[in-house]
C-alpha cells in the first residue's frame, strides 16, 4: 500500500546507542492519557494514549454506532455524543461509564442540553467538517455562526470554560496550522487535535472523509515551529489523527512528541464500510468485539515493539533518540541527519 | 418562585469567574438573588439549571445565560453578543438593548428584549421563544427550525433564511426571504391570547391588534 505521507517516517531511525542506555528489566505498558491542564476539576482519563474523533461516528447510527461505543468503551477510550442518546447507548453508558466527549457540532443543535452536563470534554473542531464530503452529508456540522473572527474563539472557549469546567479539544486540520494554532493557543483549549495525511491516491483511505493528502511529518515539523511543545510545558496536550501503518508509525510520532492517537484510521479500515469494500452487515455486539480487539492489538503491537527498544513506555521517548537518513527528512523534520552527528545547518531548506 | 427577600451581593470590577463562582454560591442559601455592579464581563451566569431567579444590575458582556437551563435571568441593562445561547429551559431577561447573535441555537425557554436588538437573533433556534420590544437591525430567524419570534417594533433584514420551520409575529411586512418560503396569515384566536399572555406577563405595552403571523419552512410554523 502506497502511503507517501509516511514516506518520511520510513527515513526516522532510532539511535541505538541511546537505546542501549535505557536498560528496563520490566514489562512496558503503555501509559494513560489524561486532559486537562493543572487546576482542571475533573480532567479526561483514558486508559490508553488513544482517541476516537467524534467525526467518525458523526453521521452514523445504528449498530455501527453502538458497537463502536461499545468497543472503545470496553477499551478504555472515549464514546462520542452527538445528540440524543440511543437506548443502547444509555444502557452501555450505565454500565461501563465511559469518558464521554461531546461533539459541539452536531449537539448544540439537538434538545437535549443534559447531555452537556453528563459529558467529560468538550470537542471543537474548526474548518470544514470531516466526514461530510460523501454520503449522509450534514452541512451544518462545523459551522459556529459565532466564530466570525479569530478572537472570537476565546470567547467561544472562555464561555464553554464557565459552563463546564471539563476539558476542551479543539481540533483542526495540519493545513490550517499556519492560521489557526495562534488562536487556539491563546484559548484555554486543553488539548490540540490534528488532523492529516490521508493517501487520495491509491484509494485506500476514504477519500469522502475529505483529509488532506500532507505529510504526517510536515504537521509535526510545523507544529514544532509553533510553540505547541512550548503550551506543554502548561499541560495541553497535542493529539494526532493520522492513517497510522502500524506501532512503528506510533512510537515515532511520539518520540515526536504526539501525546496521542486518533484511532479513526483503525476503525475506518476495520469496521467502516468504504469506498473499496462491501458493507458487512454486523449487529453492535459484534462491531464491538471487533473494535475491542483491533485496539488490543495494536496496543500489543506497540508494547512488542517498545521491548525491542529497550522501552518501558512511551513516556520515554524523546526526539534526541532519533535520526533521519536522508536530507529531505532532516529539512521537514529538524531531526540530525545520521552520520552527520547534529541537525543539517540553515541552507537544508 | 421562593418568597423570600433574596441573597444580594455586589460584583463590581470581579472577574467572569469570580462572579459565577458569587452566584454559584449564593444560589445555595437561597433561590432570589440579587447582583450588582456588573459592568459589561461575559459568560455571567451561564450553564445554571434550577428553579431560580437571578436579578443583575448593570450592563453584560457575550454570552449572558448562555446554556441556561432553568434559571430566570433579569438583566437591568443592555447585554452584549449572544445572550441566551443554547438555552433550554428558563428564560433571560434584558431591560435594555443587545447586540447581535442573540437566541441562537435556543432549544427552549424564552429571551426578552425590551429595547433593540441587532443581527442574527434566533439564528439556528430549535424551539424557544423570543420578544424583542423595539427594533431589529438585522437578520432574524436564519436557519430556524421551530420556535417563535416575536418583534413589536421595525425589521432591518432578511427574515427567516434557510429556515425549515418556526413562527415569526410582527406588525411589519417583512421581506421576502428568496426561496419565498414566508407564509402569512392572519391571527387565530389562539394566537392572540398567546400574544396577550406574553404581553402581559413581562409587561410589554404592545396589543395584538395589528399582528401578522409569519411561518418560516415549507410546512408553515
Amino acid at each position: 500500500m502506497k502511503h507517501p505521507q509516511f514516506a518520511q517516517l520510513d527515513s526516522i531511525r532510532f539511535v541505538s546507542s541511546t537505546l542501549k542506555r535505557l536498560n528496563h528489566s520490566e514489562t512496558p505498558a503503555l501509559e494513560s492519557l489524561t486532559i486537562g491542564k493543572n487546576g482542571i476539576e475533573k480532567p479526561l482519563e483514558l486508559e490508553n494514549p488513544f482517541i476516537v474523533p467524534p467525526y467518525i461516528t458523526r453521521n452514523l447510527d445504528g449498530d455501527l454506532f453502538t458497537g463502536i461505543s461499545l468497543g472503545s468503551c470496553l477499551s478504555g477510550i472515549n464514546m462520542n455524543l452527538h445528540g440524543k442518546m440511543s437506548k443502547d447507548q444509555k444502557e452501555i453508558h450505565k454500565i461501563h461509564s465511559p469518558p464521554v466527549l461531546y461533539d459541539l457540532c452536531t449537539c448544540r443543535k439537538v434538545p437535549d442540553a443534559s447531555l452537556l452536563m453528563m459529558s467529560d470534554c468538550l470537542w471543537l473542531e474548526l474548518g470544514p467538517p470531516e466526514g461530510d464530503t460523501g454520503r449522509n452529508s450534514s452541512k451544518e456540522c462545523g459551522e459556529y455562526p459565532e466564530l466570525e473572527e479569530s478572537k472570537d474563539l476565546i470567547h467561544f472557549v472562555s464561555m464553554l470554560k464557565e459552563t463546564r469546567d471539563i476539558p476542551i479539544i479543539i481540533s483542526i486540520r495540519a493545513i490550517d496550522l499556519v492560521n489557526d494554532v495562534d488562536n487556539v493557543l491563546v484559548t484555554e483549549a486543553d488539548a490540540i487535535h490534528i488532523r492529516c495525511g490521508f493517501d487520495d491516491d491509491d484509494h485506500n483511505g476514504p477519500s469522502f472523509f475529505g483529509f488532506t493528502g500532507e505529510p504526517v511529518t510536515t504537521a509535526i515539523q510545523m507544529v514544532e515551529h509553533m510553540d505547541i511543545f512550548k503550551s506543554r510545558e502548561k499541560g495541553v496536550k497535542f493529539l494526532l489523527s493520522s492513517p497510522f501503518r502500524n506501532a512503528a508509525d506510533i512510537i515515532k510520532l511520539a518520540a515526536l512528541g504526539v501525546d496521542g492517537f486518533g484511532i479513526d484510521s483503525l476503525l475506518r479500515r476495520k469496521i467502516l464500510p468504504n469506498e473499496n469494500t462491501v458493507e458487512r452487515k454486523l449487529d453492535w455486539a459484534s462491531i464491538g468485539e471487533t473494535v475491542q480487539i483491533s485496539i488490543k492489538s495494536l496496543r500489543d503491537e506497540i508494547i512488542s515493539y517498545l521491548d525491542t527498544l529497550n522501552l518501558k513506555s512511551l513516556e520515554q521517548l524523546d526526539r534526541s533518540m532519533l535520526v533521519v537518513d536522508s536530507y529531505h527528512t532532516a529539512a521537514l523534520t529538524g531531526l540530525p541527519l545520521a552520520g552527520y552527528g547534529r541537525e543539517i545547518p540553515f541552507w537544508r531548506h | 418562585m421562593a418568597q423570600n427577600s433574596g441573597a444580594r451581593t455586589n460584583i463590581e470590577k470581579k472577574s467572569s469567574r469570580e462572579i459565577n463562582q458569587a452566584i454559584k454560591d449564593l444560589l445555595k442559601r437561597s433561590t432570589r438573588i440579587r447582583i450588582s455592579g456588573l459592568s459589561g464581563q461575559d459568560n455571567i451566569a451561564v450553564g445554571l439549571k434550577g428553579n431560580v431567579e437571578i436579578d443583575i444590575n448593570g450592563d453584560a458582556g457575550r454570552y449572558l445565560g448562555a446554556f441556561n437551563d432553568g434559571p430566570v435571568i433579569v438583566l437591568d441593562g443592555n447585554c452584549g453578543d449572544l445572550a441566551a445561547d443554547n438555552q433550554s429551559r428558563g428564560g433571560v431577561i434584558v431591560r435594555g438593548d443587545s447586540g447581535k447573535n442573540c437566541g441562537i441555537f435556543m432549544l427552549g425557554g424564552i429571551l426578552v428584549i425590551r429595547g433593540n436588538s441587532s443581527t442574527g437573533l434566533g439564528k439556528c433556534n430549535n424551539g424557544g421563544t423570543i420578544i424583542i420590544d423595539g427594533d431589529v437591525y438585522g437578520d432574524i430567524g436564519e436557519d430556524m427550525k421551530a420556535g417563535t419570534i416575536i418583534v413589536t417594533g421595525h425589521l432591518g433584514g432578511s427574515i427567516g433564511k434557510k429556515a425549515t420551520g418556526g413562527i415569526l409575529y410582527t406588525t411589519e411586512e417583512p421581506k421576502k426571504n428568496q426561496d419565498d418560503s414566508l407564509k402569512m396569515s392572519d391571527l387565530s384566536q389562539s394566537d392572540i391570547s398567546k400574544l396577550k399572555r406574553y404581553f402581559e406577563h413581562y409587561r410589554i405595552d404592545a396589543s395584538p391588534v395589528g399582528f401578522r403571523k409569519y411561518s418560516f419552512g415549507k410546512g408553515g410554523g
